[in-house]
């Protein structure tokens, strides 16, 4: 197992090399330029000359080859640079927006394992009841509703109609910061992220609970008069839950990339309400900063699922 | 049978759920500025708090030598206020100084500072501070341009920037409570530079620039002479005022004032809405929604910025030129990425009489009626404020498309039997170049049937905010929508868009008329308003012949605000929105 994740952890080294390359290319091809993100036309005052020492002083002017291998160096020194257009250094602006966005992707992943995989166990060993219609119709409403559509409609709803929630923020200004008062923000970000990823868990954990209790050992257990929900519970479920890991490792990045929109409609400050801003302003350093952090989790987020895959299911060797 | 924990391994998981739910759901949050003074009231015992919804936050640092947007306009003349700052219509007023005075050719500016001006820690603030932080604003290391070019006009300021004098002799100490800044040329519009905010030299003084960069007061100003202290800069969410227990000057009514930093208008608009927010900006088609909210008062703003179409009417010589290497006069093509402009000449946009009929095609009323709800000014010119700039007699353009195609025939038009306009047998197509809005969309789309009835086709091409003014400098727009600026506040901004070396007219327009550049000069180098007002009508007669750009309209704003906040008078720019703050109240 050692030697594997050694291994792994060597793959990952040009695979981020390669993702941080293509970025690069990329971010090239986009139209526009960071120097015109910076540049108000609203407010006109600009001329030839400031354009052109701007450029110089961000090092535009070079060749692209040159760019990426200085950016590429400062990288290995520890050093992500400075961002383009707020001139502060890029770890700083990832490293304090980087909690928050944990905070509401890790608990909409526990949400959403929580609430799919529970509710499809329950829809699969009552296959062809009315719970599993029902929650086989919501399931497909919520994978097919856009996030931000459903974000809009709970913040008029519980937000404005009711009152019951904030509409957006992290916490309350101007009163005492409390617990509760945090969670409370956190209610609606993190039930938008969750419902989304929650629906195709509820299909996977059916449909892989359905295979199970169809097998010789669970019909066996039946069969010796263990009680049903034994049967479910002890034998039946840790089995369907093998498959799901894997399922449950991929949804960590698409939760990451959900949380972009979903961090811009609640006003949350964490890396996707960066990722939005750095995009519209063209901020290279900023971008490509959040894009090997973002490798970095995803591929570590991949390499604990095949970890966990392994630790479960003792008849996978990972050497 | 398979056993998917054993005992060991289902303890472990447990910890593990535990763990993420712990971090999921734990009290921290992260600030970046450094810990406060403790010794604050915590904030719900004290009274009144006002919340203000803005835009975010741009600048290398929390400072006034630093600021460049709303948030920065917002807080700093609260907690370190400038020599001058600006009202309701964005006149430059007196802040921390009482009197100003001027010699009659406004080359020689005089301040005179409060003699019981005082920071918060107990020491004099003196006419040393004021000079002290302009000499930092301008150091080359700190790499602010802006501040260099406002004060270009200081005696001594090109020496200090090019190393050649450790000190600005433009700008005098006479004694603790009086400077003196003397001017190379004469400039009545000195005042509308002057809203730098004054650091503490006892503070800061000592430090080298590195040094400086390096402290925790460039991001968390602790030391204020305002009447309010800084408590904290949550960055990405807000900045924390309270009221300053024994303040110098006269006293604020409001307690707490926290200014909360959006990307999206849309959240800022939902807080408002919950009441979340007391005062924020709101866009022209919201008036409307909000004005049936109860606890929301829409406030009308006369606006300043403008709405215009620049027209590109650059020669094959002027981009061939550009083209040109920089050691050869040249820009080296788009001075935005160094790629050669390979635009599309359309020599009509240079016939006056061709711009002057596209004005004669459009009618601004409409235009106005679609974008800002009718509620905005029509504009012919520029210089649309303050009002003695205004001149009566320009051509209003009304709208009449014969006028419009007897023009067009004069620079040499044909129109087909169908009535499409055509030059050299092909027809007129002229490209609506914008960044992304719905705005720009629907304005597209009036320009389209509007100049479709005198034959001439528009397509619309919206751009990223980023790749705009690549895109118009690059030549890929005819038509190039600009909005904004505070052209109604002082007619000399006109010169920062309209003289031969200013970005939109060398880069895009093409436009460059030697005699509106002469009275552009001529208009800041006297402080007597009779004469002003000759030369900007003269200057705003020329642009209004000319057209280097279709002029549409100074489209109003509007302030969303608690009904129970009084005393607020939103001005024409929302980033001197707290400029009365000391009026402010509320009542219940």
């Amino acid at each position: 197992m050692g030697k594997y994740i050694v291994r792994r952890l060597l793959i990952s080294i040009p695979v981020l090399f390669g993702i941080t390359i293509i970025v690069f290319g990329l971010l090239q091809i986009a139209p526009g330029d960071p120097v015109s993100g910076m540049i108000d036309p609203t407010i006109g005052n600009f001329d030839a000359d400031m354009i052109e020492t701007e450029r110089e002083k961000l090092g535009l002017n070079e060749p692209l080859p040159v760019q990426y291998f200085f950016w590429l160096s400062r990288v290995l020194r520890g050093d992500l640079g400075y961002s383009l257009i707020t001139q502060k250094p890029v770890a700083d602006m990832i490293g304090i927006r980087l909690w928050p966005t944990l905070k509401i992707t890790l608990s909409a992943l526990i949400l959403s394992t929580v609430v799919g995989i529970t509710v499809g166990i329950i829809s699969a060993v009552y296959q062809y009841s009315l719970v599993d219609y029902i929650s086989t119709f919501l399931s497909f409403v919520a994978v097919s509703l856009p996030g931000f559509f459903l974000a809009l409609a709970l913040i008029y709803l519980f937000a404005l109609r009711l009152d019951w929630l904030p509409t957006s923020g992290m916490v309350t200004l101007g009163q005492e910061p409390s617990l509760w008062d945090e969670i409370q923000h956190m209610i609606l970000p993190v039930s938008i992220l969750g419902i989304g990823s929650a629906a195709p868990l509820v299909r996977y954990a059916r449909s892989s609970m359905l295979e199970i209790l169809s097998q010789d050992f669970v019909v066996l257990a039946r069969a010796k008069g263990v009680r049903e929900w034994v049967a479910v519970l002890r034998h039946a479920f840790p089995n369907a839950l093998i498959p799901l890991i894997t399922v449950i490792g991929l949804r960590l990045p698409v939760l990451f990339a959900g949380s972009v929109i979903v961090e811009q409609i609640f006003h949350w400050q964490g890396l996707g309400t960066l990722n939005i801003w750095a995009v519209l302003n063209q901020d290279y350093s900023v971008l490509m900063g959040l894009n090997l952090i973002s490798a970095i989790l995803v591929l570590s987020a991949n390499l604990l699922t095949d970890i966990a895959y392994a630790v479960v299911d003792p008849r996978i060797q990972l050497d | 049978m398979l056993r998917i924990f054993s005992r060991k391994g289902k303890s472990i998981f447990l910890v593990v759920m535990a763990a993420f739910l712990v971090v999921g759901f734990s009290p921290l949050t992260v600030a970046v500025a450094p810990a406060v003074d403790t010794s604050e009231p915590a904030a719900n015992e004290t009274g009144s708090q006002v919340f203000i919804g803005t835009n975010g936050m741009t600048g290398k640092h929390y400072n006034p030598i630093w600021m460049t947007s709303n948030p920065q306009f917002l807080t700093f003349p609260l907690i370190l206020p400038a020599l001058t700052w600006f009202d309701d219509s964005v006149q430059p007023v007196p802040d921390l100084a009482t009197q100003i005075d001027v010699n009659e050719d406004a080359t020689v500016w005089t301040f005179h500072l409060p003699e019981n001006a005082a920071w918060s820690d107990g020491e004099m603030l003196t006419a040393d501070d004021v000079y002290f932080t302009y000499k930092l604003a301008i150091n080359p290391e700190i790499g602010q341009s802006v501040w260099a070019k406002n004060f270009s006009s200081v005696i001594g300021v090109a020496e200090y920037q090019a190393g050649e004098a450790d000190e600005i002799e433009g700008i005098k100490v006479v004694d603790d409570h009086t400077v003196t800044f003397e001017l190379s040329a004469p400039t009545a519009t000195f005042l509308f530079n002057t809203y730098l905010g004054i650091l503490p030299e006892h503070i800061l003084g000592s430090m080298t620039v590195e040094e400086l960069e390096q402290s925790d007061y460039v991001d968390a100003p602790v030391v204020t002479s305002g009447p309010y202290d800084f408590v904290e800069y949550v960055e990405g969410q807000y900045i924390h005022l309270t009221k300053k227990a024994d303040y110098w000057g006269k006293e604020v009514q409001i307690d707490e004032i926290y200014v909360e930093l959006f990307e999206e208008q849309a959240t800022i608009l939902a807080q408002l809405e919950a009441g979340e927010l007391d005062i924020a900006t709101i866009p022209a088609d919201e008036v409307a929604r909000f004005g049936s909210i109860e606890h929301v008062d829409v406030v009308p703003v006369a606006g300043i910025g403008y709405s215009v179409a620049h027209v590109d009417a650059r020669s094959q010589e002027q981009i061939d030129l550009m083209n040109k290497p920089t050691e050869e006069g040249g820009k080296g093509g788009n001075v935005m990425n160094s790629t050669p402009i390979e635009a599309e000449i359309k020599p009509y946009l240079q016939e006056k009489s061709f711009r002057q009929a596209l004005a004669y095609s459009i009618d601004s009323n409409a235009i106005i009626a679609v974008l800002a709800d009718g509620q905005a000014t029509p504009i012919y010119s520029p210089i649309f404020g303050p009002e003695w700039a205004v001149n009566p007699d320009l051509n209003t353009y009304e709208r009449d498309t014969d006028m419009a195609k007897s023009l067009m025939e004069e620079a040499g038009v044909t129109f087909d039997e169908k009535g499409v306009a055509l030059w050299d047998g092909k027809p007129i197509t002229l490209v609506f170049l914008s960044s992304t809005s719905e705005q720009a969309r629907q304005l597209g789309e009036i320009l389209q049937q509007q100049l479709g009835e005198v034959g001439i086709r528009v397509d619309i091409k919206l751009v990223t905010s980023s790749a705009f003014l690549v895109a118009a400098i690059g030549g890929e727009g005819d038509l190039v929508l600009n909005q904004g600026g505070r052209f109604g506040a002082e007619p000399s901004t006109s010169s920062l868009y309209y003289t031969c070396k200013a970005g939109w007219a060398e880069l895009v327009m093409g436009y460059c008329n030697p005699e509106f550049d002469d009275l552009m000069t001529q208009g800041v180098a006297t402080s007597v308003v009779e004469d002003r007002q000759a030369i900007y009508h003269e200057a705003s007669a020329i642009l209004n012949e000319d057209l280097p750009s279709l002029f549409f309209m100074s489209p109003d704003s509007f302030v969303g605000m608690n009904p129970n906040l009084a005393g607020v008078k939103p001005s024409a720019d929302p980033g001197y929105l707290t400029w009365n703050i000391e009026e402010w109240t509320i009542t219940e």
